[in-house]
Parts: structure tokens; C-alpha cells; sequence
């Protein structure tokens, strides 16, 4: 051992640490790339417009003034518009939960054979990349202006996005229980029910909830193009310059939200 | 009668060989042990004659109770129907950890009640009753409505061999049962299986790392080198000389050092401390 150790002198063995031209020259390229994106983007995005901040502050400052001094005379009837807005959101989220269930377990490559996974998984993508405004418009052709539009709007595209995460969830399952269970002579939807499903459903909970608490948001949006709650109110009174009265629902609405927020957080702290 | 019956079953997993021509025949009502070295096959087998995994093509053949499980690499159509004839306990994570003990126990019950009963959990008052007796017999009856996960390994083990019981199952395998036990519990185990093995006939594979278990409560051991089978016999022919020849260096993992060779014991007629362990 002594022998061997005097072979290799520290001189030998210290570290040669050369400059690595070629990464260098990556990120050179990489920030070059990034600059010459920025600039050609400048002009569409009509970006020279920017000054028009500082310089037309003022005009700003006068129209965030209006809603400076919120008139809650109708609050009445604010927070029952808000109240259908979280209604909306309920439903659509709850029907969406429901469907993903089916839909996130055949999307599970553990689970489902690769030409079942496939075809569900694309669908799921198509409902999770169009988004909400555009399934809202759309369904407030089909069944007209209302609540009920925006409940299908949420609907759909949350069940794109709950669907890709539950099958996440079941993808990452412990596959030992779910064996023990199949060598009891289990039939194939028992293994899900008895092995798979106990495994995932605080996860499931809690990305269910996580996703109410954005719909409540996305909710209030939904209004605007006429799918009820207090966004087609607040809409409306924008378009009307009340002001006041569109200060008093922003309130509202950031009450609301961060309520449900503070809420869900909490519920999902006891799920996990 | 043969309760397991093995002809030719050849396995590879990429280019190792993990069974290489394993014939063996199981009787009804014998407790045999599955030795060998980390990596000598045992999983593997019982993964196969439990029909969780297939044999290669080709003369490979398991048959389970008189009928086919697997033949030529292939799993029989009534394969899943025979599963239930197979209590099966493995290494550890056997149990749902989420569901309480006394679920996991009835979960047994699956492959033998209607499936749309047994999918939407609907168990009769004998089934539960049928769980909580088995949950007394294998001596933990004080934690059926606790969550699985919270239980130490040898209660795992444990409830896992209660819910073989409550499958009724006339095969019962168990893969590594002590591998990870302290040796008061691992004792306790092997009591219970060799009791269940005594008192109702069951036929019981049970593969285990050390030797001294085997002798102890297996009358009949089969050892396993690189997927072969070395020695199959009566377990007080496989003296620890015999071990070191078979296994060369890597029996020291098979024999504990300090242990005193046990000569392997007949079957016994029951004996009250026995029975008094599982009250």
C-alpha cells in the first residue's frame, strides 16, 4: 500500500482546472438568443408605449380613483352575486373531480394499457389546453347566457387539469400492496379500489380543493363574458362608469378569495 | 395429491438467468422451505406460482392443485380464480396502509365473495366475524381498528397471515415472512405458520434466509443457487457442512454464526405453550 501511495505525488494528481470554452460559448449564445427575441418582440407588443405610464400617470391615478371610494350601498346584492360566483365554481369543480376520477386512473401508465392510456390522455390535453373564457364562450352558445355556462366551462377544462394530476398521483403509487391485494384473487376494478384509491385519495383531496380555490378565480373572470356571478356585475358597472360600485365588488371579491385561500390551505394541511 | 407442480420453468430478467429449469412437485399438507442466498431465485419462484409473473415460452409449466396456472409463458384464462387458492405473505408492505387492520384482513375475502359485492366493500356479519377470529388467532386482536401503517413488522406480518386465513386458501406462500423481524417475532411467525400448516392442513411454502428456521420448522427444504435447484430433501440431511460446500463463501449469509445446529423435528402433536401463544 505504501508503495502504491508514493506513485501518485500530489503533483500528479492536482487538479488542472481549465476554463470550458465551450460551455462559455453556450451561454453567450444562449443570452445573444434571448436579447435578439426581446427586440424583435418590441415593436408588435408595442412596447415603446411603456413611457405612457409615467408620463400619463395622472390619467391612471384619477381612474383608480374612482374606485378609491367603493359605495357598498348594495352589498346585499354584491356578496349574492359572489355567492353564485362560489356556486359556479362548486359545481364545476365538483363534477370535474368526479370525472377525473375514471379519467386519471385509465391515464395512469401503471394501470391502464398503453392504448387505452393514449387516447384518454390526449383528450385530457385537449380539455386542459383550451382554456376556460374559450369553453364559456362556447357554452354560452350551446345553452345561453347564465351560470350554468360557466359551471360547464370550469367543468371541462378542470377535468383536463385534475385528470393529469390524479394520474400523477396513482403513477407514484407503492405497486407491493396493490400486488398482495391481486394474489387474494381480486378482480382487476377491486385492485384500483382496494389498493390503488387508498393510496391517493388524501392527494387527490387536496388537489381537488387546490383547484376550487382557482376556479373561484377563474369564476369571477367567467362573468365577463356573461356566465353569471359577480363578474358579469362588475363587468357591467365598469362598462356603466360606476366606479364606486365596482370599487366595493373588488373588495369583496379579494375578501372572498383569499378567505377561500386561507380556508383550503388549512383543509389541505389535514388531508396530507 | 400435488399441490404445486413445476416442470421446466426457465426465467431471465435481461441477461440474467433467475430460474434456470426448476422442477419440483409440492404435496398437499407439507411445509416446505425455499432457501438460498440473496438473489438465488427465491422471489422469483413464488412470484410464479403465484402467477404475479410469467416463465419463458417453451415447456415452462406450473400447476397449481390439478389445474394449470401457467403453461408455456402464459397465464391460464382461470388464473385470477385460482389466485384465491393462494394465500400469499410477502417480505413486508403487504398491507393497504390508509385501511385499518381489520379491512385489510377482509380483503381476503375478495376472490371468494360476488365481485360487486366485494367492489363496493359490502362484507356479511360472518365475514367480519370470520376476520376478527383470524386477527385473535394470529395473537393481535387489539389492533384491528388501527391504520395498518402504524403497525410494527412482525404485527404486519401477522395481520398479512390473517388475511390468508380469512381467504381460506389451501396453498399458503410466504416470501421472506421474517426477513426483517426481530427473532422473538420471526419465532412467532413461523409458529403461527407451522400451526396453521398443522392444524389445517394447509400446504405451506415459506422461503427464508437463514437455515436454522428451516431445520426448525420445515421437515422438507429445497435450496436454490443462480436459480438452480441445489438440494432438495428432507431438512436433516442439509448439515451446515453440506451448506458450505453448496453455497461456498456466500453461506455465512445462510447460517447464523453463533447458533446452535438444531436437528431438524418431526411434526408434533399439539402442545398446550403452542396453543397458549395464539389465545
Amino acid at each position: 500500500m505504501e508503495h502504491t501511495a508514493k506513485i501518485v505525488s500530489p503533483e500528479q494528481v492536482r487538479p488542472d482546472v481549465e476554463r470550458d470554452w465551450a460551455r462559455s460559448a453556450w451561454t453567450a449564445a444562449s443570452w445573444i438568443v434571448l436579447v435578439v427575441l426581446l427586440v424583435w418582440s418590441w415593436a408588435p407588443a408595442e412596447m415603446s408605449r411603456s413611457i405612457l405610464l409615467f408620463t400619463d400617470a395622472g390619467n391612471m391615478a384619477e381612474y383608480a380613483g374612482g374606485f378609491a371610494r367603493p359605495d357598498f350601498s348594495e352589498w346585499r346584492y354584491y356578496i349574492q352575486e359572489m355567492l353564485v360566483t362560489l356556486q359556479i365554481a362548486l359545481w364545476g369543480t365538483f363534477l370535474a373531480a368526479v370525472f377525473a376520477i375514471p379519467f386519471g386512473i385509465l391515464s395512469a401508465r401503471n394501470i391502464a394499457p398503453w392504448y387505452i392510456v393514449h387516447p384518454v390522455r390526449r383528450l385530457m390535453d385537449a380539455c386542459r389546453s383550451i382554456h376556460e373564457l374559450v369553453f364559456a364562450v362556447l357554452f354560452v352558445v350551446a345553452v345561453g347566457l347564465g351560470p350554468f355556462a360557466g359551471v360547464m366551462a370550469l367543468f371541462i377544462h378542470t377535468t383536463g387539469v385534475l385528470a393529469k394530476l390524479f394520474s400523477e398521483a396513482v403513477e407514484a403509487i407503492d405497486a407491493r400492496p396493490v400486488e398482495a391485494i391481486r394474489a387474494t384473487g381480486a378482480t382487476r376494478l377491486q385492485e384500483v379500489v382496494f389498493g390503488v384509491v387508498p393510496q391517493v385519495i388524501a392527494l387527490w383531496m387536496s388537489y381537488a380543493l387546490y383547484r376550487f380555490e382557482s376556479n373561484v378565480r377563474s369564476a369571477t373572470v367567467l362573468g365577463v363574458i356573461g356566465a353569471g356571478g359577480i363578474g358579469q356585475v362588475l363587468f357591467e358597472s365598469v362598462r356603466g362608469f360606476y366606479y364606486p360600485q365596482a370599487g366595493a365588488m373588488l373588495i369583496i371579491m379579494l375578501v372572498t378569495v383569499s378567505l377561500i385561500d386561507l380556508l383550503s390551505q388549512q383543509m389541505r394541511k389535514l388531508f396530507l | 395429491m400435488t399441490a404445486i407442480s413445476i416442470q421446466n420453468l426457465s426465467k431471465s430478467f435481461g441477461k440474467k438467468r433467475a430460474l434456470d429449469n426448476i422442477s419440483l412437485d409440492i404435496k398437499r399438507g407439507e411445509m416446505v422451505a425455499l432457501i438460498g442466498a440473496s438473489g438465488s431465485g427465491k422471489s422469483t419462484l413464488i412470484r410464479h406460482i403465484c402467477g404475479l409473473e410469467t416463465g419463458q415460452a417453451g415447456g415452462s409449466r406450473i400447476d397449481v392443485l390439478g389445474n394449470p396456472m401457467q403453461d408455456g409463458g402464459r397465464l391460464s384464462a382461470g388464473a385470477r380464480q385460482m389466485r384465491r387458492n393462494i394465500g400469499v405473505v410477502f417480505q413486508q408492505f403487504n398491507l393497504v396502509g390508509r385501511l385499518s387492520v381489520l379491512s385489510n384482513v377482509l380483503l381476503g375475502n375478495l376472490g371468494r365473495i360476488p365481485a360487486w359485492r366485494g367492489t363496493l366493500g359490502l362484507f356479511t356479519r360472518q365475514e367480519k366475524q370470520a376476520a376478527r377470529e383470524a386477527l385473535v388467532r394470529v395473537g393481535i386482536p387489539e389492533v384491528a381498528w388501527q391504520r395498518a401503517s402504524t403497525l410494527s413488522g412482525g404485527q404486519q406480518q401477522r395481520a398479512a397471515i390473517a388475511r390468508t386465513l380469512v381467504q381460506c386458501s389451501s396453498i399458503l406462500i410466504a416470501d421472506e415472512p421474517i426477513a426483517s423481524l426481530d427473532p422473538s417475532s420471526a419465532r412467532r411467525i413461523m409458529e403461527i405458520l407451522a400451526a396453521v400448516n398443522r392444524d389445517e392442513q394447509i400446504t405451506c411454502v415459506v422461503s427464508l434466509h437463514q437455515v436454522e428456521y428451516a431445520r426448525r420448522y420445515c421437515p422438507r427444504i429445497v435450496a436454490l443457487r443462480d436459480g438452480r435447484i441445489v438440494f432438495d430433501g428432507p431438512s436433516s440431511e442439509l448439515t451446515n457442512q453440506m451448506l458450505v460446500e453448496l453455497y461456498g463463501a456466500s453461506s455465512e449469509e445462510l447460517i447464523l454464526p453463533d447458533a446452535p445446529l438444531q436437528p431438524a423435528k418431526p411434526k408434533r402433536a399439539t402442545e398446550p405453550g403452542r396453543v397458549a401463544a395464539f389465545a
